[in-house]
């Protein structure tokens, strides 16, 4: 954490060896997380130029307090994956093809991690143990909603559940997930 | 806002999917209930651990020169898409040239790229250890001087979780300030220190923003460190002012 924000302080200063090493910290787990939102490399591609770029002019942005680099650069991961997916007019075909199959967002077993994605080895183990103690029945909507960009209306309409079913189920699968989490760094 | 009712809501507000009108109730209390924000903070967290379980692919080389060449321009740019042709044209030749050198090479090649990247990265740590080492002894040198004044700062009425101490060091009119526990700002605010003498109108001083716990502000004291009376922290419009506009969020004064 240290690190990462020393990292971005010498961004603030126009430091490009600190963007560089952000950029090889992160840009593995920003990739792979617009990929899988957007559904193609290329387009993943413009979205991790969007958040890096971002990140060199907008660093004063970052508020520590309200979570970890991490989480600031997967937040604007997000939004631009979202908002590329929305503008691009996918979001129609991502309903028929995103998957409602839980495991095709989970690392297959064995799985080495890229070199560059080190540094996030541990949270990875952590984050993959706490996943494995939540239903699938709560994963699927949260998946939908987080990858798929889908409202609560329109997972309802696509998993043929009552909206309010889809609220609790997310609502307790993120609690679950928040719980697990926090006793394992404890 | 009660628990039950932050229960219900935050969740939804972590995945945007609240009506502007909630939102923006939702982000007032947030404003005003450090515990709500810790909460929603711990949430946020866990939401955004979930890309943590993707299967992580590395992007393309090209990319990382792209993105690092953008940035060096004096002033950075929009991303420009016609350079995305260009990519993926050396996505593709690289695949191929790939393709060609076979398994074996492959190997050989992503072994020796990732000796470099590692070396590269060791050796940009240890520039960054070196200048951090340079930093310490300066901080160190300026608290340890037998003239540097001492100074302890509290937050004010609004602000009581804050408080701060300050070293001034009269030879080079320097200062560095601890300060712990700042409150959020607003978009568009930063927080600015003011030297202050008696009988004469606050010098402003640094700009800053808060840096997790407890930020740490070098600044320059631009009158006689023994004339200073008080110091202070405002909060004020990004960029600071020429004269305080804001509240009040700190200060300390030498005893006289």
């Amino acid at each position: 954490m240290v690190i990462e924000v020393d990292l971005l302080e010498q961004v603030k200063t126009g430091d490009t060896a600190a963007l560089s090493r952000l950029y090889d910290n992160y840009s593995a787990i920003v990739f792979s997380f617009a990929a899988r939102i957007l559904g193609d490399s290329a387009s993943a591609e413009s979205v991790v130029q969007d958040v890096f770029l971002t990140v060199w002019r907008k660093a004063e942005q970052y508020r520590p307090e309200r979570g970890t680099l991490c989480t600031w650069l997967l937040t604007l991961t997000r939004n631009k994956a979202i908002d590329a997916l929305r503008s691009s007019g996918g979001k129609a075909s991502r309903q028929v093809s995103i998957s409602t199959d839980p495991a095709a967002y989970e690392v297959p077993a064995g799985t080495d991690d890229p070199l560059s994605t080190a540094i996030l080895t541990e949270k990875r183990e952590l984050v993959r143990r706490a996943l494995g103690s939540i239903p699938d029945e709560q994963k699927i909507p949260i998946y939908l909603n987080f990858y798929g960009g889908l409202s609560h209306q329109e997972i309802s309409e696509r998993l043929g559940v009552p909206l309010g079913t889809v609220k609790t189920r997310i609502r307790l699968g993120l609690e679950r997930l928040r719980l697990e989490l926090r006793q394992a760094s404890q | 806002m009660s628990k039950r009712e932050f229960e219900d809501i935050y969740v939804d507000y972590v995945l945007e999917q609240l009506e502007d009108a909630r939102r923006k109730t939702f982000e007032a209390h947030l404003r005003q209930c450090g515990e709500c924000e810790a909460e929603l903070t711990e949430l946020r967290e866990a939401v955004f651990s979930l890309p943590l379980d993707l299967p992580l692919t590395e992007p393309p080389a090209d990319l990382r020169e792209a993105v690092l060449k953008q940035a060096a321009g004096p002033r950075p740019v929009p991303r420009a898409r016609s350079l995305q042709p260009a990519w993926r044209g050396w996505a593709i030749a690289a695949s191929v040239l790939l393709a060609a050198l076979g398994l074996f090479a492959l190997r050989q090649w992503q072994t020796a790229g990732q000796l470099t990247r590692q070396i590269g990265l060791l050796q940009e740590e240890n520039r960054r250890l070196r200048e951090y080492n340079r930093t310490l002894s300066d901080r160190v040198d300026l608290l340890t001087r037998p003239d540097t004044r001492f100074l302890r700062m509290a937050g004010l009425e609004k602000f009581p979780g804050t408080s701060g101490s300050a070293f001034l060091q009269p030879a080079d009119r320097t200062a560095i300030a601890f300060i712990h526990d700042l409150p959020s700002l607003a978009q568009r605010q930063d927080f600015q220190m003011w030297v202050i003498q008696n009988g004469r109108a606050p010098f402003p001083s640094q700009v800053f923003k808060p840096s997790g716990r407890t930020t740490e502000v070098n600044f320059p004291v631009p009158i006689d460190v023994n004339q200073v009376a008080v110091l202070a922290v405002t909060i004020e419009p990004a960029g600071g002012s020429p004269q305080p506009t804001g509240p009040m969020v700190l200060a300390g004064r030498f005893q006289e």
